[in-house]
């Protein structure tokens, strides 16, 4: 009896370590060890009246990366059809600019949010088109929406960098990005219900399961009686949306837009966290949560460079290693390593028992 | 069906090809009417600063009679300007503007417009060149000087700190020109008693300058903070917004350069304490200077345009005046 809970406590252990959640959380917890040894208040909370929320490392960690969730959420479900966005980081910059643009032109607040998640909406649906019904290469149609997207901003914008801080009513996306909810950053919280609630649709229901037949096989899925090319235009529609809520929270931050810095290399950014969240690029398997941990793992990143103060040139390798060893943990070779090594010295003893 | 589907993506792609092309080839060469042609190697709408800068030298050279070609890159892209940069020279224009991302990599492109006789006038950014040969195609630098400017944000902070203080400086992206120079303006005059506790880059974006401020402010929190000095306006008004939400407004001093109309504003708002100008406005300078050498007159290498400082009280006349282009 007891050698049997044992096995499948072994069982349980086996399993966590070969899913990539698990690895993707022990990757987070080492950041937060390493911030901690260099800033020991890193995990310090305070709360502070003039914001009406916590404050502290992490909680500017959790408001940043609201965006990152929203665009990875969006990134893991055209990934998952075997597709990429390239786009997002343009349409975080469209979005936010004609957010910034109406509201400075004295548009009432909701009307620029509505606005802009329009803006976002119909982007990602001309993608959604251009791939679902003249089957362009997903790849290409994005990379063309986002050096188009970038002009489109800076069109909006006549070149500009608007600012709409000073305009009068702007508090509501003002809150958006920096304010509380119950002393929690209202951005962060509204990612996560965006990201659950895209989470139900698609395990609740079967559009989970569809989206990942027309990653396996478009035309297998079809024959089965799943419509590939709804779900296609349906996934570019939706990343193109939560990408312009992205860019809301990135502008409002500051109540800025920056047409060429606002959601500049993003869409790296949210690949990176989707492939940590162990999403295959070749589609037909997604992880939601897995995408989840993994923008917070991104911001996390960020968070880090700041904290150990790391040189702006060294940045981006930075930026790269921890990538590269976070992925490197995760891979099932580097699992199997302690099993194969042992079935090597098995074999090893075995041909010397052989020759002797 | 499918055929008429194909000759749609065909059609779309022909299209674009065509703009695209359309785009490569405007109006560039031919010196009709005797007008003289120059070729403006250019950053492209960047923001404020840059958008007046180049605005102002199209209408000086438009005004001073000369033909000026047009050429700005996309998102600080160099590769694009020493496309343009090759093509001015093979059109053979009478002299070369050159506004550059980027301060190295320029070596191949001047030897060209050397050996093809073309002057090169270098505007704003200065572009750091190895080749004796590529040398000679430089005429002049004008521009303000962004040692001059780092210099003033250190004096304003020995000024108001005799006893000593602490701060940070948010920079702009590694790597640039302005960005050496900024910092060694600041270095040079800065007082041994002003310690500098980490130089982030913010790449000169609000958004993140606010990310890495309040990162800073977290980690030195016990060290009181009392400076900092943001190489532009854009991450000067991001520092800004994350002092006052760490409740810090008026007690951490924070030094912008550049001077476009929103730091000027919140300069009056008390968000800044100080503000140097970087002044964009040389359209007229630059054309002469191209002027004089093409009539074969004598031209300084180093022209250095006037840039002025302001505090709140200097910023709220300069607002009331509406003198403020950009």
């Amino acid at each position: 009896m007891a050698e049997k809970a044992k096995e499948e406590g072994n069982a349980l252990v086996k399993k966590l370590l070969s899913n990539n959640l698990t690895w993707s959380i022990v990757a987070f917890i080492l950041l937060v060890v390493i911030c901690t040894i260099f800033q020991h208040d890193f995990l310090a909370l305070s709360w502070n009246d003039n914001t009406g929320g916590l404050a502290g490392p992490l909680i500017t960690m959790l408001q940043e990366s609201a965006r990152y969730l929203m665009i990875a959420t969006g990134m893991t479900l055209v990934i998952s059809t075997a597709g990429i966005d390239l786009s997002v980081g343009s349409v975080m910059a469209v979005a936010g600019a004609a957010a910034m643009q109406s509201l400075s032109n004295g548009v009432n607040v909701w009307v620029s949010i509505l606005i802009a998640l329009l803006v976002g909406l119909a982007i990602g649906c001309v993608n959604g088109a251009l791939v679902s019904l003249l089957g362009l290469q997903p790849f290409i149609t994005t990379l063309i929406m986002m050096l188009a997207g970038r002009g489109i901003a800076k069109v909006i914008t006549s070149g500009e960098n608007t600012d709409a801080s000073a305009v009068a009513g702007n508090e509501p996306l003002k809150w958006f990005a920096n304010g509380f909810i119950l002393g929690i950053p209202a951005n962060f919280v509204i990612a996560v219900v965006i990201v659950i609630l895209v989470g139900l649709l698609c395990r609740k229901t079967a559009m989970g399961m569809m989206i990942e037949a027309v990653g396996i096989n478009q035309e297998a899925s079809r024959m089965t009686g799943i419509k590939p090319k709804k779900i296609l235009f349906l996934v570019y529609a939706v990343s193109g949306f939560l990408a312009a809520i992205a860019g809301l929270f990135a502008t409002a931050s500051v109540m800025r837009v920056d047409v060429v810095k606002t959601g500049q290399d993003l869409e790296m950014y949210a690949i990176l966290a989707v492939v940590i969240g162990g999403t295959s690029l070749l589609g037909g398997k997604f992880s939601l949560a897995g995408s989840a941990v993994g923008a917070v793992i991104i911001a996390m990143i960020r968070k880090t460079i700041i904290t150990l103060g790391i040189n702006a040139e060294a940045t981006p390798a930075f930026f790269a290693v921890v990538v590269i060893v976070i992925c490197v943990m995760q891979a099932p070779k580097i699992h199997n390593l302690g099993a194969e090594m042992k079935r090597k010295r098995a074999l090893k003893a075995q041909a010397k028992a052989v020759a002797a | 069906m499918k055929n008429w589907k194909k000759a749609i993506a065909l059609v779309a792609s022909a299209a674009a090809l065509v703009s695209v092309a359309a785009c490569g080839s405007s109006s560039a060469g031919g010196s009709n009417d005797g007008k003289k042609t120059v070729g403006f190697v250019a950053v492209g709408p960047e923001g404020g600063f840059r958008t007046a800068n180049e605005n102002d030298i199209k209408s000086a050279f438009k005004d001073a009679g000369f033909d000026l070609v047009y050429s700005p890159t996309q998102n600080n892209d160099q590769q694009k300007q020493i496309q343009a940069f090759n093509k001015f020279v093979n059109d053979e224009v009478d002299a070369i503007i050159l506004s550059s991302t980027e301060d190295s990599g320029w070596d191949d492109s001047l030897k060209k417009a050397a050996e093809a006789e073309i002057p090169v006038f270098t505007v704003d950014r200065n572009v750091s060149v190895k080749d004796a040969d590529a040398k000679k195609a430089i005429v002049s630098h004008i521009g303000p000087s962004n040692e001059w400017a780092g210099q003033q944000a250190a004096e304003f902070v020995n000024k108001n700190f005799p006893d000593g203080a602490n701060g940070f400086i948010l920079e702009g992206p590694a790597g640039l020109s302005v960005v050496k120079d900024r910092g060694t303006g600041w270095s040079d005059k800065v007082a041994s008693n002003i310690k500098v506790l980490e130089s982030q880059s913010a790449n000169w974006s609000t958004d993140e300058a606010k990310t890495v401020t309040a990162g800073l402010l977290d980690k030195y929190k016990s060290e009181n903070p009392q400076f900092i000095f943001a190489q532009n306006d854009e991450m000067g008004l991001g520092a800004a917004q994350a002092v006052d939400a760490a409740g810090l407004k008026g007690k951490v001093k924070i030094i912008t350069i550049d001077g476009t109309k929103n730091a000027l504003q919140a300069l009056v708002d008390g968000d800044l304490s100080y503000v140097i100008e970087y002044n964009p406005i040389f359209g007229k300078e630059t054309a002469q200077a191209v002027k004089d050498y093409l009539d074969g007159k004598k031209v300084e290498k180093d022209i250095q345009i006037e840039s002025k400082t302001f505090d709140a009280a200097s910023a709220k006349e300069a607002l009331d005046n509406n003198s403020r282009a950009y």
